[in-house]
């Protein structure tokens, strides 16, 4: 049993570490995009915003993205900008913002400048608190 | 915000979800470590049913069942729609039958293999919430546009 131990070990120890590169890109990308602002032509200055990447064979993207920013959208109303954006569209914008996968969502404070990259789903609660 | 955008009135308890995803893990690390190929059968089996008919999962009826009921765990409840997460349990079960087959084959490398693969997509998710088959679709759609 040591040895099938000290696999499950090292799996275990690869799926961190990938994790941990994962969340270095993401902090890396966002300080990024803070520098080089990609998103400021696409939402109106003095409110914060909510940029979401999809694409069209994303079923997560439809069925659990697209309702949370609805409910966000109901929950904050004109106070926050969101914009809907395909991630295959706009590939020079996915690459500058560093999404790795869809759903994406990149948060902007009410002077334009990124605050928040979520790659993955994420509720409709979580966005309100990242937008503030 | 963009056209066509649906509101889902489905209600998803992700504490049961959480708990199914718990109970995979820790069979299948159970089934690896004492070299039990029939748990990896029975996980399968589990997850199939469950995909087939949502009644049949056993691990949520324990849950919801027991557990719920008894305030061991508390519901986590959200508006979102059901789908991907039977389709992922259904993928899931997939690989796992595969991975049964393999075993009874007599080519454990490759049972195990799967079963771990399995295990891994599961606490990607469950301890990270991240979806790995998004990730890798993604990822391909982006290999062949470029």
């Amino acid at each position: 049993m040591a040895d099938r131990i000290v696999i499950l070990g090292i799996v275990a120890l690869a799926v961190v570490a990938l994790w941990g590169l994962a969340q270095l890109w993401r902090n890396r990308a966002v300080q990024r995009m803070q520098v080089a602002s990609p998103f400021a032509a696409l939402v109106p200055a003095g409110r914060p915003a909510v940029i979401a990447f999809s694409t069209p064979t994303c079923v997560e993207c439809r069925t659990r993205q697209a309702p949370a920013l609805a409910r966000l959208s109901e929950q904050l109303g004109a106070s926050v900008t969101v914009v809907r954006l395909s991630a295959v569209d706009h590939p020079e914008l996915v690459e500058q913002a560093g999404i790795l996968t869809v759903p994406a969502t990149v948060v902007l404070d009410a002077a334009g400048i990124v605050r928040h990259l979520n790659l993955g789903f994420v509720d409709a609660n979580r966005l309100a608190e990242q937008v503030g | 915000m963009g056209s066509g955008e649906q509101v889902f009135g489905e209600r998803v308890d992700r504490t049961a979800l959480r708990f199914n995803q718990a109970s995979i893990i820790v069979l299948l690390v159970a089934a690896f470590l004492l070299d039990r190929a029939w748990l990896v059968g029975f996980v399968a089996a589990v997850m199939v049913l469950g995909t087939i008919n949502p009644a049949f999962a056993l691990f949520q009826r324990l849950y919801r069942d027991i557990l719920k009921p008894a305030n061991l765990l508390k519901p986590d409840v959200h508006s979102e729609a059901a789908a991907p997460h039977q389709f992922a349990q259904g993928m899931g079960g997939a690989v796992l039958v595969a991975a049964s087959l393999a075993l009874l084959a007599g080519v454990p490398a490759v049972g195990w293999a799967l079963a771990i693969v399995v295990i891994v997509l599961a606490a990607v998710n469950l301890f990270f919430g991240f979806c790995a088959g998004c990730f890798i679709f993604f990822q391909l759609q982006r290999l062949r546009r470029s």
